[in-house]
């Protein structure tokens, strides 16, 4: 009896499934749905699509968005991946320092994280006149929290990968610089990759950080939507949820397929 | 093919090597020579220091204290990659991101050869060990004796002078075994090129090396050819590791031109050679192989016993009978049809000839 | 050796080398910044809302109620409901996780990380977005509203949001997947074998649930509820969109002293106790943990 569930569980199992799909549903159906308000189904269009592509506001949103997850991706993917080939090499004693260091960013709840930005650029502003609020002190700021993921899924791969590899390389007569390079290097890609999806979708969702860092100018699509909820619903945001949506699908998919038994197993850090 | 760059017998010395991790004393004092050509074998138990031996002669890691000299230079100066020593290791340590090709071009590439004379070296290595339908084919596709004969030639192709192998049997099944253990002695004897093979399993040890090591805690305890550390182990830990064996403890008597050992089963005599010069009425320790036990009929002959058969253990070729005389036990085994017709509270007369009686050093 | 120190020197420097960049840039944009709001917290504010350097312990008096004007319960009352919060999302989700972890380790094997991802993926839509689709599925005239109205919880014409019950509903399907991956990496090991013995013993229902896979789950458990407890207590995004003026969380009052209020020492300090009260709650999960080891061996 112990290979199946019973038949309460597995009912159960189904309705939560629904319960976490239903709010994705109604986004999307509505974002092809004729009426602008409520649920009613007035019948199939595309014309919000077109609305969201020819609102200059959602452009430049989505330039600030792309420009803000790409760079902010790139720096915190070498920075977490230096850290992680440093981390797996470290002392016990050391060891455990570093991982306090990179737990910190992960606890922290992103309102205190996002506060306590804009305090520190303000102080650093009165005394040296550097960072003022916009897409620098927004990446800066997005840096921050994706470093320690990267850093964690760079350093299960490392960690996972048989020492003696390394060794071998050693031994077969490549230099410390060839061993990283045609070894060491090579074994993290899949991590790193992974490291990187994952820094870019957190990127791109990221609302409350953002909110608190960003500058005139410098609006994100997260911060679009949630000013157009807050001043009053307009149906494009259905269509620009939908797209979000499914760019974050797109990238988990990947990212699974790439790690993803790795990052089940080490996702309880406490 | 493999040069030889001097003449001398002696090519590998290993002298007062230390190594401790922390307060632990992995290796103590280890002095060995090894002859160039030779398959030496470092047997013992886990943990008895012989892998740590091995990395230290890798270049894997480097001694406290004491020296490795290679063709009379001193190997210190020298890191894992510089060294022409190469390793088979004991998960086989395969790049699994290469193809098999990849796996055992990677040392020349390294060293920069020209790639023209990779591929002729590859090939011929691959051709060696017979792999070379396996090239395009990546490690996780590969079996367990497939993947041994890769590291094999990944090690091989550069030519090593020495060849260390780090219980390259362990993950090969055991009726595979017997096959790949013939195959690489024979491999061995046909390059010539020195083995360093790490084993805890003595009958490999002495199937296929030239010499032995027995190794225990740090420090080892015997050095010979396979039939002298069975036949006259030297130590306690010795007798006991390789077969089945009695240890008896006693005093050394001496009188009428003949020495004696006086233990609990009586005044046992022992050979002259192997009696050692200790001094008399010292405490001594004797092996006696459980094979090398013999029934008799008579027991006025010296060193002859009754005892009573308290356990008997079938294995097939052998039997092991567990005898108790006196308050004493000894094992005791026998070959074939050889006391079949014994049950458990049979009386027994043996006999311990002296020249089976080893008094052990230690 | 000679070489031996030598080569532990290079590792040693190129190690820390790698480490440097990412240590270096947390500690400057991680731990300078909650430094900043600790001794921010301890400063005055001035009539146009600047930072006024005067030291003070002002602005904890307020956040624990004594304020100018005497005693008033509203801050500490706003710290207790998002605890409560956070409690009830960690209950809420523990509850939901476990029928889900079981189903998912039940599956065939090759389907199982399909069934991870399934879960996790709605997790990975922006938060934003599901709280939005949460104002539209609890609108008056939905069909949650409707049912609700129908069986009189609601006044006829108004719709489940905004209000607390929104805000929790919310607040589960947010945090769920934190709590399913810990849970479900401990119910794959679970050790099926403990469950059979109790059940040969006479033990159904919740006595078996209890004594036998209980405490194999815990593990999990407690690292998910830390998982869910530390993001839901700090949320500010779900009460702001799904809730009214009476379910104001830590959150929320934090945004404000950022925002319009512009009372930055005063939201330092609250950052700076939400900040304790995180720390205090990691040290009671690792000592629950500590004594379960204990009570293992």
């Amino acid at each position: 009896m112990n290979n199946r569930s019973s038949l309460f569980t597995r009912a159960a199992a189904l309705l939560l499934v629904l319960f976490l799909y239903a709010p994705l549903i109604i986004v999307i159906k509505n974002s092809f749905n004729e009426a602008p308000f409520g649920l009613e189904w007035k019948g199939f269009t595309l014309k919000w699509y077109v609305k969201l592509w020819n609102d200059d506001l959602a452009r430049s949103a989505l330039k600030n968005s792309a420009l803000l997850a790409i760079v902010s991706t790139t720096v915190s993917t070498i920075l977490g991946t230096l850290l992680a080939l440093g981390w797996s090499r470290a002392s016990a004693r050391w060891s455990k320092w570093i991982s306090g260091l990179l737990y910190i960013p992960v606890c922290v709840p992103d309102i205190v994280m996002g506060v306590s930005l804009l305090l520190f650029y303000s102080m650093v502003r009165q005394w040296l006149g550097i960072f003022q609020l916009g897409l620098l002190t927004m990446i800066l700021a997005h840096v921050t929290f994706q470093l320690p993921f990267v850093a964690l899924v760079v350093r299960a791969r490392l960690t996972g990968t048989d020492p003696a590899i390394v060794e071998a390389a050693e031994d077969l007569g490549a230099n410390p610089w060839q061993r990283f390079l045609y070894v060491t290097f090579p074994l993290a890609v899949p991590g790193i990759a992974a490291g990187a999806l994952l820094a870019f979708t957190l990127s791109l969702d990221d609302f409350v950080v953002s909110f608190f860092t960003s500058g005139p100018g410098s609006t994100t699509l997260p911060i679009l939507i949630y000013s157009s909820i807050k001043r009053g619903l307009s149906p494009e945001i259905n269509a620009l949820s939908t797209l979000l949506i499914a760019a974050s699908v797109i990238g988990t998919v990947f990212m699974a397929l790439l790690e993803g038994e790795k990052l089940v197993k080490n996702s309880t850090p406490v | 093919m493999y040069s030889l760059l001097l003449n001398e017998t002696v090519f590998l010395r290993i002298e007062g090597l230390r190594r401790n991790y922390g307060s632990v004393l992995a290796l103590n004092s280890i002095d060995l020579t090894i002859q160039r050509g030779e398959f030496f074998s470092l047997l013992g138990p886990s943990g008895c220091g012989k892998t740590t031996l091995l990395r230290l002669i890798a270049g894997l890691d480097y001694p406290d204290a004491g020296q490795i000299l290679l063709n009379g230079a001193d190997l210190a100066t020298q890191s894992a990659d510089k060294r022409p020593i190469n390793t088979v290791f004991q998960t086989y340590a395969l790049f699994p991101h290469l193809t098999i090709y990849g796996n055992v071009a990677f040392g020349l590439r390294m060293r920069g050869v020209h790639k023209a004379e990779i591929k002729e070296r590859v090939d011929r290595v691959m051709k060696l060990v017979e792999i070379e339908s396996l090239a395009s084919r990546k490690p996780n596709q590969l079996s367990g004796g497939q993947k041994q004969r890769v590291a094999l030639a990944r090690a091989l192709v550069n030519e090593p002078q020495i060849l260390l192998l780090d219980e390259p049997m362990a993950a090969i099944d055991l009726r595979l075994r017997k096959q790949l253990q013939t195959d690489l002695r024979a491999l061995q004897q046909r390059l010539g090129i020195t083995f360093i093979y790490v084993t805890h399993d003595q009958e490999e040890a002495l199937l296929m090396s030239d010499r032995v090591a027995v190794m225990n805690a740090g420090r080892i305890e015997q050095i010979g050819a396979p039939r002298d550390i069975y036949e006259r182990p030297q130590t306690e830990f010795v007798a006991g590791f390789l077969g089945s064996s009695n240890v008896l403890r006693g005093r050394r008597i001496h009188c009428n031109n003949q020495t004696f050992l006086e233990c609990a089963l009586g005044r046992l005599q022992l050979d002259l050679s192997s009696a050692g010069n200790n001094q008399n009425d010292a405490p001594i320790a004797v092996s006696i192989r459980a094979e090398q036990i013999q029934f008799t009929r008579n027991t006025t002959q010296p060193n002859s016993f009754t005892g009573k058969v308290t356990r008997i253990d079938y294995h097939g070729a052998i039997t092991n009978l567990l005898l108790q005389i006196g308050n004493n036990k000894l094992l005791m085994s026998t070959k074939g049809n050889e006391g079949a017709e014994l049950r458990t509270g049979f009386e027994v007369k043996v006999h311990l000839p002296s020249d089976a009686l080893r008094v052990l050093t230690r | 050796m000679n070489t031996d120190s030598k080569r532990r020197e290079r590792s040693a420097l190129s190690t820390i080398l790698s480490l440097l960049p990412g240590t270096t840039w947390l500690c400057l944009f991680m731990l300078a910044p909650l430094l900043v709001i600790v001794l921010i917290s301890f400063c005055t504010r001035g009539d146009y809302g600047q930072v006024e350097h005067v030291f003070t312990f002002e602005n904890y008096k307020r956040v624990a109620g004594y304020g100018t004007f005497g005693f008033d319960s509203v801050y500490p009352i706003i710290l207790l409901r998002s605890i409560w919060l956070g409690a009830c999302t960690v209950l809420l989700t523990a509850i939901a996780a476990l029928p889900l972890a079981f189903v998912i380790s039940k599956l065939p094997g090759k389907f199982r990380l399909l069934g991870l991802i399934i879960v996790v993926i709605p997790f990975w839509s922006n938060l934003l977005v599901r709280t939005f689709a949460w104002q539209m599925l609890l609108a008056p005239d939905s069909t949650l509203s409707r049912f609700a109205q129908w069986l009189h919880l609601v006044p006829s014409g108004t719709g489940l949001y905004p209000g607390s019950l929104a805000i929790y509903l919310c607040m589960v399907c947010d945090y769920l997947p934190f709590m399913i991956l810990p849970v479900y990496a401990s119910v794959e090991k679970l050790d099926w074998s403990l469950a059979e013995a109790a059940m040969d013993l006479g033990a159904r229902g919740w006595p078996l649930f209890r004594h036998a896979l209980l405490p194999q789950i815990r593990p999990g458990l407690l690292a998910g509820s830390a998982l869910v407890f530390l993001p839901a207590t700090g949320q500010f995004l779900i009460p702001d969109l799904l809730g009214g003026a009476k379910t104001v969380m830590l959150g929320n009052l934090l945004q404000q002293q950022f925002g319009q209020s512009r009372d930055w020492p005063f939201g330092s300090a609250i950052a700076t106790l939400a900040l304790l009260l995180l720390g205090a709650f990691l040290v009671l999960v690792r000592i629950v943990q500590g004594n379960r080891k204990v009570e293992c061996e």
